[in-house]
């Protein structure tokens, strides 16, 4: 099982590069374990997910081939 | 469901563009009243350096879903004639504009109450993201209020 994980802004900056993937989780939780794992710093920032471009708000089960986006805060307009 | 309308442009919106769009109106003749709201980039101060331009990025795939459904929901909720919404990518300088947002209706008050609405839908829930530049090259990213 296999996560595409999206990274976005300063966190595309704090990981050095755009997307990874995770293997063997199961939810968003895991992910989130997993990619603090590769960077603790990550628990500095402030960040929402999305799974297949929707926001979750509560720790969601994962799918092969789901996309998980880290995105930090909103600045447009 | 509608097509999905192209929101994002390369670099910032020119005035040009701006007056084109507004004369593009003028063979609608049930239209009464138009609002626009434009986003301009302001030089903030950060720690004693101002902020040059702003380098703007997308998550785009989901950010024009997001566009679209702030759009339907606009169109439900207002009565509107037409609307249209466009967002830099990429780099905009001081005083230039990154944002563009018109609305047009038969009568003034849906274009007021629907020009507001739709600006504060769309910054905070599209996820578009802002690098500020400073003068000496650093950066720092920004966040809406």
């Amino acid at each position: 099982m296999e996560v595409k994980v999206l990274f976005f802004a300063q966190i595309q900056e704090l990981f050095g590069v755009s997307e990874i993937i995770l293997s063997d989780i199961q939810t968003t939780e895991e992910a989130i374990d997993a990619l603090l794992k590769h960077q603790p710093k990550l628990s500095n920032y402030t960040y929402i997910l999305a799974v297949n471009e929707k926001i979750v708000k509560s720790n969601q089960s994962l799918q092969n081939n789901d996309v998980l986006a880290i995105l930090p805060p909103f600045a447009g307009g | 469901m509608k097509k999905k309308k192209k929101v994002f442009v390369q670099g910032p919106i020119a005035p040009d563009f701006i007056s084109k769009s507004i004369a593009n109106h003028q063979s609608k003749t049930d239209i009464g009243a138009h609002a626009i709201f434009l986003g301009q980039v302001r030089a903030d101060e950060i720690e004693g350096k101002t902020v040059e331009s702003i380098d703007y990025t997308a998550y785009e795939e989901m950010a024009e879903d997001a566009f679209h459904n702030i759009r339907e929901a606009t169109f439900e909720k207002y009565e509107l004639s037409c609307m249209h919404i466009y967002h830099s990518l990429g780099n905009v300088k001081v005083g230039e504009i990154g944002f563009f947002v018109f609305v047009s209706s038969p009568h003034r008050q849906a274009s007021f109450d629907a020009i507001e609405y739709l600006v504060n839908e769309i910054k905070a829930n599209v996820p578009i993201f802002g690098k500020e530049i400073l003068q000496d090259g650093a950066h720092q990213w920004k966040v809406n209020q």
